[in-house]
């Protein structure tokens, strides 16, 4: 009897899995029939209505053929229309025009309804769909959900916001800032990412919220975006005053957006206010302060990038080396002067991005050169390099160099004792 | 005496009975959990912050390390895909482990690159750097010509010469898809939580056809048997296996053909142990011991999109090898951590996992081997009954054709990355047929390596590439 239901208990299991592999493997089947059929069905739909609406908008004619391109909800003449008309959007003019239709044709209405659904995925995605395209009649339920308890739902919500070209909306996600972050809701990182998204009116926004920059977690996020943007007085401003903030990331962050390339243009006195901050005590600091000096290409910051070459950390003093050789000729003596010194941290740093940068060629070219000054300096660097171990590229040069006067002055360097120093 | 053997006997028929009925208790566990999370994973991809991240400049920097050891056939393979990542800003670093073939020429004549003169600072102590190649021209690739040391020390020499916050380790025999690298990043920025370790999806490059030699061009399936079995074991190993782990945050592998990892954390912890064969699982079992000391949250993660295409081993007794190195490698990594084992200060880790690793994992196939033996004879011989072989068949065999197909099937209806009709029906019918021998066979190599770790004989066996000629060795 007992063996009798082990048996009937065996089987059912085995027939269980069976029956249950053989009903996935039927639905499998009939998934991929349909979804064969319906993606090459909306493939064809797009391409159709690309060229409708394309021609429609060009026309002038969206308004009176508007009932072409009504289709009913979740069918695929709705989803293929949905997809062209974001692409549109995504692409240059017609953006109103796009807007509107999205509007009338009921996706605004039928998405936002989908906000209110339980499963978070569903809300989710349709918070995204809204953002993407730039619904303003969403804004006000979407700022509402900033403060939903799910922070995925927060997190799109904020993204959508950020691109919305909506003033309020941007300011919304602003405002709350500090406490989405200061909560964990939404990681530093992907905030960044968002706020990178939005448009002119990010500027004005932050304006009128200048106490979030006491926020050092905020003032980091907000800088960090501030310096991805074009020039901009109020930004300088800000930054220059960030400067002094307790915060390293703050300092950094800072230091960042001075050391914009726009900046650069329209602000010529930056290096004023960068270089205290190459004394910073935080290292990662100094190595950014370098950085924004470096693409302010300024001369008169020899001074203090060379006192950076005995910087303790490698990062800083390859970085400092760096932004010497992209000031050119008029760091070589600087560059001499360490490469003479004592200290061997510094003068690997110098020797090494010498080589990464391919600065050594324009020191070949300068020992064929008329200049005799500069001449007699690069020679003296290379014979420093040599003497130093790094000399890959003078043996490279002899080999395949072109100039005989540089190749015999190199065989000069190359005939002394090498590791002299 | 012959009832004391008599009973026990019966007694480890018993025994094995109720171990393969937890350990798919398990995995059906680890099915349903992966399920929910696979489906979930696919819809959120759609609105992920992906587009934002690939489109930041302030994305953090990652350094690609490829060490390679040996591979003149497949090296400008992988270097070439990883130079062609869709990434913000990240580095490529060739560490050449001591290659006594053509890898080097053959980097440094396709990249052009030239000798460069640098300093090698040693955050964590490898085995000396001889040269440093470079061009300007590709500004984003250092190769490092050091001496051998082991995929370890190769490693560890690429943590010191990269300058990016977070590296992602892909072998040599491998190939990086364009996103696969922004896709790994996406959740890592995302977490609320700090990431510090995260893994990615392996899949058997064998029978894919390549655009330009470095990238899918078109996804097939290969012809050899050996083969099929291995990705239908990588779909479900992958699929199911590692995003159930992962699910209960308690994922102690992540594969080293495909990683990502936050320097600064690897570098505090040492960095790679030299002379484990499995140095990636090392890494985690330790990371996770160390951050648990420390006591502060973190979380080491599996994605499930992003994918690096590997080879595998079309011959048995290369797969045996390979097998045998991974299994040594499992044991090698616990051992290395012997005192987080029941040690409630390791939490879920300590107490759960590798308790469950040990019993499960390292000793499976010892019992899944002897198992077959004993309940084998023990039917022939008369000692057991039709039904009690019929139950073994059934926990042993038939719910491991369900788990199988069940991989496919999840595959099948998430990312479908074989998208022909014979791709799925080939792979269903592999599915059935891997648990009659293929996996038996397998429990029988880890069999092999679990006697050998007793022995005390600790070879290093290394796994011949399809691309490599005259049977040159790899770094697998």
């Amino acid at each position: 009897m007992q063996e009798q239901i082990i048996i009937i208990a065996i089987t059912s299991v085995i027939a269980l899995l069976v029956l249950l592999i053989a009903a996935v493997f039927g639905a499998s089947v009939i998934r991929r029939g349909y979804h064969e059929r319906k993606y090459r069905a909306l493939d064809r739909l797009r391409e159709s209505y690309r060229i409708k609406l394309q021609g429609a908008l060009e026309a002038g004619e969206v308004k009176s053929r508007e009932g072409e391109f009504a289709a009913p909800a979740r069918s695929l003449r709705w989803q293929a229309i949905e997809d062209v008309l974001l692409r549109l959007l995504s692409g240059p003019g017609h953006h109103a025009e796009v807007k509107r239709l999205f509007s009338s044709l009921g996706y605004a209405a039928f998405y936002q309804e989908r906000i209110s659904r339980r499963n978070t995925q569903t809300r989710a995605m349709s918070i995204d769909k809204l953002g993407k395209m730039k619904d303003s009649s969403s804004v006000p339920k979407l700022i509402s959900l900033l403060d939903d308890p799910k922070p995925e739902i927060v997190s799109v919500a904020a993204r959508s916001l950020c691109k919305m070209e909506s003033p309020s909306g941007l300011e919304a996600v602003v405002e709350r800032l500090p406490r989405l972050v200061g909560e964990a809701k939404v990681s530093a990182k992907t905030m960044e990412a968002e706020l990178l998204n939005a448009g002119a009116e990010l500027i004005p926004c932050l304006k009128k919220q200048t106490h979030l920059f006491d926020n050092p977690r905020v003032a980091a996020i907000i800088l960090a975006v501030l310096a991805q943007r074009p020039a901009d007085p109020w930004v300088v401003e800000v930054a220059t005053g960030q400067l002094a903030s307790e915060n390293p990331e703050v300092r950094s962050k800072a230091l960042q957006v001075l050391g914009g390339q726009e900046h650069r243009l329209r602000f010529p006195d930056l290096s004023d206010s960068i270089s205290p901050l190459l004394e910073d005590p935080v290292w990662w600091v100094r190595l950014q302060a370098v950085r924004s000096l470096h693409a302010i290409e300024c001369p008169g910051s020899i001074d203090a990038l060379e006192r950076l070459l005995f910087d303790e950390k490698w990062q800083v003093r390859n970085e400092a080396a760096r932004a010497l050789l992209a000031l050119g000729e008029c760091s070589l003596d600087a560059l001499l002067k360490v490469l003479s010194g004592p200290d061997r941290y510094a003068k690997d740093s110098i020797c090494e991005e010498i080589e990464s940068t391919n600065y050594h060629v324009r020191l070949m070219e300068l020992l064929a050169g008329e200049d005799g000054a500069l001449r007699e300096k690069a020679r003296r660097i290379l014979e420093l390099m040599y003497k130093l171990g790094f000399s890959t590229p003078h043996g490279e040069y002899l080999v395949d160099g072109a100039n005989d006067a540089v190749k015999s002055e190199l065989w000069t360097i190359l005939k002394q004792p090498a590791g002299a120093l | 005496m012959m009832r004391l053997l008599l009973f026990w006997i019966h007694g480890f028929n018993y025994f094995v009975g109720i171990y393969f009925g937890i350990v798919n208790a398990v995995y059906s566990l680890l099915l349903a959990l992966a399920l929910v999370r696979v489906f979930k994973h696919v819809k959120r991809i759609k609105y992920s912050s992906l587009p934002e991240f690939h489109n930041s400049p302030e994305t953090p920097p990652v350094a690609i390390l490829i060490p390679v050891y040996n591979e003149e056939d497949v090296v400008l393979r992988s270097v070439r895909s990883a130079l062609a990542a869709d990434y913000p800003y990240f580095e490529v670093i060739v560490v050449n482990d001591g290659s006594n073939d053509g890898t080097l020429k053959k980097l440094v004549d396709e990249f052009e690159l030239r000798k460069i003169d640098r300093v090698y600072r040693t955050f964590l102590a490898t085995k000396p750097v001889r040269h440093f190649y470079y061009n300007l021209k590709t500004p984003n690739l250092l190769v490092v010509d050091k001496e051998r040391g082991g995929k370890a020390d190769a490693l560890n020499c690429g943590i010191n010469v990269s300058r990016s916050p977070y590296f992602c380790s892909v072998d040599a025999d491998s190939l990086l898809e364009k996103d696969a690298l922004i896709r790994i990043m996406t959740p890592v920025l995302e977490s609320r939580v700090p990431v510090i370790a995260s893994g990615g999806v392996v899949r058997v490059l064998n029978g894919v056809r390549l655009k330009g030699g470095h990238t899918i061009q078109d996804i097939d399936l290969p012809k050899h048997p050996l083969v099929l079995f291995q990705i239908v074991e990588y779909i479900r190993g992958f699929l199911f296996g590692r995003v159930g782990w992962d699910t209960l945050n308690a994922l102690l592998i992540i594969s080293g053909t495909f990683s990502l990892f936050h320097k600064a954390v690897v570098v505090e912890a040492g960095g790679f142990r030299v002379g484990n064969v499995s140095e990636d699982m090392e890494m985690i079992v330790r990371l996770h011991g160390r951050m648990m000391d420390k006591g502060k949250p973190y979380r080491i993660q599996f994605v499930s999109d992003p994918v690096c295409w590997t080879e595998a081993p079309d011959s048995f007794s290369m797969l045996a090898r390979q097998r045998r190195r991974w299994h040594l490698g499992l044991i090698q990594s616990i051992c290395a951590n012997k005192n987080m084992i029941l040690n409630p200060r390791h939490g879920r880790i300590g107490m759960a996992v590798i308790p469950y690793y040990i019993v499960f994992e390292i000793l499976g196939p010892v019992v899944e081997f002897l198992g077959y033996i004993s309940v084998f004879l023990s039917f022939a011989f008369g000692l057991l009954s039709f039904q009690y072989l019929m139950l073994f068949l059934t926990l042993a065999i038939f719910y491991g054709v369900f788990l199988s197909t069940a991989g496919i099937f999840l595959e099948e209806l998430t990312f479908r990355r074989y998208p022909k009709w014979r791709h799925l029906l080939r792979l269903l019918l592999y599915g059935v047929f891997e648990n009659f021998g293929y996996r038996q066979l397998n429990s029988f190599w880890r069999f092999q390596a679990a006697l050998r770790y007793l022995a005390g004989n600790l070879v290093w066996e290394y796994v011949k590439k399809e691309g490599a000629k005259d049977g040159k060795a790899g770094t697998a």
